[in-house]
């Protein structure tokens, strides 16, 4: 009996991964717990080793393919063992597309005819209607059966083929599953998990970007009095600008629990503890490691933390835990001389901090001499859906406040 | 060409076999009728000529050594037909109604459909068992069986049911040559049904299917009298537009697969006649070989109309109702129709 | 009737031993599990189908039962033929598809040994009629055991064969029991023979022990059906050595003192006596059959051992001719 090798599932969002490389070929011998193929899915590469000891009798699914997660990408056997049926393995190579990638033209494009059936609901369909429907690669499910029973039939198929429906901008109903819609068609890897995530944030939430500037001479002189006080022993990053602002941002979602949320699949999770997610950009693709409970950490832990993280991620080091689970994310590109931009929200979160270049502004001093302050321009975007503007402005208030007042940091 | 009666292409195709081959003889209970009465036999007559009259003039033609009057002994002379058989003659028994198979059955069950394979090939069984089966005509619970499915379902049986006269006659040729157990079963209900036959010899190959007419839509395949029913439904269905193919099995053992299945694979949708009660009949193997055959060319569920799960009645409405009938099978079969006509 | 010659009585004696050996051999084979499926044997009954069968060519039929060994020796069937079927090889007379129950060779005029009780009959009225339809002198013979006799067969076929005089000789075996039950609680008439006179044709019981008896009977009956005279019925009274099964443990038998005298003569030795006596053979002739007869089987062991099984192809061949 041929063990087969499947698609492993790292982390909770992954819905289906690209077959990098297969470090061994059919007909290898093959350990148990011996690494057999290496894996890109969401956003990190991954091993996958041998279930079983034999011999790698069939690659199911090539490099650069795509597979969705728990389906066989080969087999393990004995060698000369025949799997899968005769069919099976011709089948997978004549269309390398899995049903569920071949589903996504269909799915992205849904016609207003689209079947009315609940989630999960079983379909009926006549073996040759779904033989045919195989055949033009039709997802039947997108089919309306007309049949006995509301089973599709050849007819519904041959009629839904012939007059294919119109593409439809922003499909997705709240109660379609997160499945159907698929983009990223022609990318691999990381830079399909990204095209994806950005997306279904851009489809799926209501975005509303709020734009302010934050007076950063308080927390400037803040940090040089530390500085000259503490001297050697910051050596954690702790008074970074990014770990002050991150700070500044997790109390602030302390204050304002409603926007450390989650929405999706149409379910609001409001989340105690504080994820927070530091985008990362990387030469593949943009990257998000989350430090998870960042309510509890003091800045110490929380800069060490950040730094840990940034480096893991350049690395590819991150575990599949690192990536997911997140209640807010953090984007900065200051680094860049950007001063407003309008961030994409990293569902199922309902909110993100953009942060721009610090720059000096002259201002006119309360003595009314002319002077210069250090200025953050922070870019705030929100779900419209969950947060209204002015709880959203209430909470990048908080953060600049948090900011302004930096004692409040270290509390 | 003459239009002729059922019974007598039977007839016709009983003489025939007799003139051409001096080995085949018929025997069974009053297909004479007319053995060792002196007044009959100064006239050379006979009276009845088998109890529908279909062996008629037969005996007085070929004379009482072909003719064989048996006494009320079905297990016997069926078994004396087999020994027959067996020994080089080419017997052509009538059991007068498939009932009475209970009577004569271990003949066919357990000594003739076995000898050729028990005895390791060395044996030939050149036998035609004529029969009359179906309902309709009042003749109650002991004499209407259709239990060509139960002599279908023997090896080293095979089993003809012809639904008009041509077939009748040609079918019956073929079985008489065959140098195998052929049980013949006559619709004695089609008895007196007209139709064109040929007067020379022909015959009609066994196993072999008739598409009485071509459809795209809709596969019917049927038996015996149950192709004009056939035949009606897919009138009435052309009207709504849609393409009916009725296909006459002819042989219910070996059927014809090859055509049933065929035919599937262009119409996608299969609903089987079959005038034998519901349970494990020839219905039942066509639909359960075709589902697991041509699975993927099936665009709906196969439909079996058949008789119901009772004997059959005697009450004349009981009767009618027993029988499936066009209306039965359109409605019974309304799950797969009616989406034909929804998507025209 | 031709008289027994000295030549037909030699080859008579062969094939009782045949018989005896075989049956024999067969019980000891069958003990050591080397046979599958059921065995009948027809040990201590070698008298009547030997009997009978000297009467009778290859272009006679006969018609057996499931006890059917020893009339297909008598027949004139191939011992190691037979063997190998009973061992259910390729080289068996039906090719290792029919079974010790099922053996026949029609080349000699053997229609099968029967699985049913009762069947034989009609297939022998078939035969019969055959004979009759084609104008042939060759007769059926139609052996049948006294459990036989209570079938529905038994009255229309003996009936038909009347009413047409078909050439079929109706020879009862009544070996006493029919299985386990006793002939004199099944049959309501005291003997199987009387039952003819209902069918107006001969009827006669007869002594099944003593050869010369059933060969003169037989030969009377015979000659009548090839005559054209009709059918006889003649009842051998005679005793199976063995139970009605290999396994039976037989605990239904010696019920009287009168039975276990019939069951205590042997026929073999009764024939041999017999022909010693009236010069039919000598010591030595006698000395030299018994001992090839025990070799013959055997080799036909020997024979069926070494025999390859079917081809899993044959599961499917022979159910319909081409």
């Amino acid at each position: 009996m041929a063990t087969a090798i499947t698609m492993p599932k790292l982390g909770l969002t992954m819905t289906e991964g690209t077959i990098e490389e297969w470090t061994k070929n059919e007909g290898d011998t093959v350990e148990k717990g011996e690494v057999v193929a290496r894996i890109s899915s969401e956003k990190l590469t991954s091993d996958v080793e041998a279930p079983a000891s034999g011999t790698l009798i069939k690659i199911l699914v090539q490099e650069g393919e795509d597979l969705p997660i728990k389906e066989d990408m080969g087999y393990i056997g004995e060698a000369g063992e025949e799997v899968g049926g005769a069919a099976a393995a011709p089948a997978a190579a004549e269309t390398p597309a899995t049903p569920a990638a071949e589903a996504a033209p269909v799915a992205a494009t849904p016609a207003p005819a689209v079947p009315e059936r609940k989630e999960g609901e079983r379909i009926f369909v006549t073996p040759l209607a779904r033989k045919i429907a195989a055949e033009k690669g039709i997802d039947y499910a997108a089919v309306t059966g007309t049949g006995g029973n509301g089973r599709i039939t050849r007819r519904d198929v041959e009629a839904y083929a012939a007059n294919p429906p119109a593409p439809v901008a922003a499909p997705v109903a709240a109660a379609a599953a997160p499945a159907a819609p698929k983009w990223g068609a022609g990318l691999k890897g990381m830079r399909k998990a990204v095209a994806t995530n950005m997306m279904q944030s851009l489809t799926t939430t209501a975005q509303v970007t709020l734009q302010r500037k934050v007076d950063l001479d308080a927390l400037m002189a803040f940090r040089s009095d530390i500085k000259a006080k503490a001297g050697d022993q910051l050596q954690d990053g702790q008074l970074s600008i990014n770990t002050l602002i991150t700070r500044a941002a997790i109390l602030a979602l302390q204050e304002t629990p409603q926007m450390n949320s989650n929405y999706g699949d149409g379910e609001l999770k409001h989340i105690d503890s504080v994820n927070i997610g530091e985008a990362v950009g990387l030469p593949e693709g943009l990257i998000v490691p989350i430090i998870k409970d960042a309510q509890n950490m003091n800045l110490t832990v929380l800069g060490r933390e950040l730094r840990h993280v940034a480096d893991l991620a350049h690395e590819g080091g991150l575990t599949p835990d690192q990536m997911s689970g997140g209640t807010f994310t953090i984007t900065n590109l200051g680094g860049e001389g950007i001063e407003y931009f309008t961030p994409i929200i990293n569902p199922p979160e309902i909110g993100i901090l953009g942060v721009g270049a610090m720059a000096k502004e002259l201002t006119l001093k309360d003595d009314g001499q002319i002077g210069t302050t250090a200025k953050l321009p922070l870019s705030l975007t929100f779900d419209h859906q969950i947060i209204d503007g002015q709880q959203a402005a209430q909470f990048l208030g908080k953060i600049a406040e948090n900011l302004q007042n930096p004692y409040k940091l270290i509390l | 060409m003459t239009k002729i009666a059922f019974m007598n292409a039977i007839n016709q195709a009983l003489d025939q076999a007799m003139e051409k081959d001096d080995k085949v003889f018929l025997m069974g209970e009053d297909i004479l009728g007319g053995t060792d009465i002196k007044h009959l036999e100064e006239k050379n007559e006979d009276s009845w000529g088998g109890c529908f009259g279909v062996t008629k003039g037969l005996g007085p033609k070929y004379g009482k050594k072909r003719v064989i009057d048996t006494p009320i002994s079905e297990q016997s002379y069926m078994g004396a037909a087999v020994g027959a058989a067996v020994t080089g003659l080419r017997p052509v028994p009538e059991l007068m109604f498939s009932d009475f198979i209970g009577v004569s059955f271990d003949s066919l069950l357990t000594q003739g459909s076995k000898m050729r394979y028990m005895f390791g090939g060395k044996a030939k069984l050149p036998l035609t068992v004529r029969t009359t089966i179906g309902a309709g005509a009042s003749a109650a619970a002991q004499h209407s069986g259709a239990y060509y499915g139960i002599f279908a379902s023997i090896p080293g049986i095979k089993v003809v049911v012809p639904s008009n006269p041509y077939d009748a006659k040609g079918l019956l040729l073929s079985a008489i040559e065959e140098d195998n157990i052929v049980v013949f079963c006559e619709d004695k209900t089609l008895y007196g049904v007209k139709g064109e036959v040929p007067e020379e010899y022909y015959t009609i190959p066994l196993g072999k299917a008739a598409v009485k007419r071509e459809g795209k839509d809709l596969s019917i395949v049927t038996i015996g009298k149950m192709v004009s029913v056939a035949m009606e439904v897919a009138d009435r269905l052309e009207k709504e537009g849609i393409d009916v193919e009725v296909i006459d099995l002819r042989t219910v053992a070996p059927w014809d697969e090859e055509t049933v299945i065929e035919s599937v694979k262009k119409t996608g949708r299969l609903i089987v006649i079959d005038e034998a009660q519901p349970h494990n009949n020839t219905a039942t193997d066509i639909a359960a070989t075709v589902t697991d055959k041509a699975f993927d060319y099936l665009d709906g569920p196969i439909k079996r109309v058949t008789a119901p799960n009772t004997p059959v009645p005697f009450a004349t409405n009981l009767e009618q109702a027993y029988l499936p009938t066009a209306d039965r099978v359109i409605e019974e079969s309304a799950e797969i129709i009616d989406d034909l006509k929804s998507s025209k | 009737m031709k008289k027994l010659t000295a030549a037909k009585a030699k080859e008579a004696y062969e094939k009782m031993n045949d018989i005896r050996n075989f049956e024999n051999t067969l019980h000891d084979i069958f003990a050591k599990g080397e046979i599958p499926g059921f065995v009948h044997l027809y040990a201590g009954e070698e008298a009547v189908a030997v009997g009978v069968c000297s009467h009778l060519t290859d272009s006679d039929y006969i018609t057996s039962t499931h006890r059917g060994h020893g009339h297909c020796i008598a027949k004139g069937c191939d011992l190691k033929g037979m063997m190998a079927e009973i061992y259910g090889r390729e080289t068996g007379l039906c090719k290792g598809k029919g079974g010790s129950m099922h053996i026949a060779d029609l080349d000699k005029g053997m229609l099968g040994a029967n699985g049913i009780v009762g069947s034989g009959f009609p297939l022998a009225i078939g035969a019969g009629l055959r004979n009759q339809y084609l104008g042939t002198d060759d007769v059926a013979v139609c052996f049948f055991g006294d459990g036989a006799a209570n079938e529905g067969n038994f009255h229309e076929s003996i009936n038909m064969a009347a009413i047409w005089k078909l050439p079929v000789v109706f020879i009862n075996e009544n070996n006493t029991f029919a299985e386990s039950t006793p002939q004199h609680y099944s049959s309501a008439s005291p003997t199987i023979a009387e039952r003819a006179a209902a069918y107006n044709i001969p009827g006669e019981k007869v002594d099944g022990k003593d050869f010369m008896a059933v060969y003169e009977a037989a030969g009377k009956a015979i000659d009548r059906a090839r005559k054209g005279e009709g059918p006889s019925l003649i009842e051998y009274h005679t005793y199976r050595e063995y139970g009605h099964f290999e396994g039976d443990e037989q605990t239904y038998k010696y019920d009287s003192d009168e039975e276990i005298a019939f069951h205590d003569r042997d026929d073999i030795k009764e024939f041999r006596a017999y022909a010693l006596k009236k010069k039919l053979f000598t010591e030595k002739d006698a000395e030299k059959i018994e001992d090839k007869s025990v070799q013959d089987v055997a080799d036909a062991v020997e024979f069926a051992k070494a025999s390859p099984i079917p081809q899993p192809e044959a599961l499917f061949t022979d159910v319909f001719a081409d």
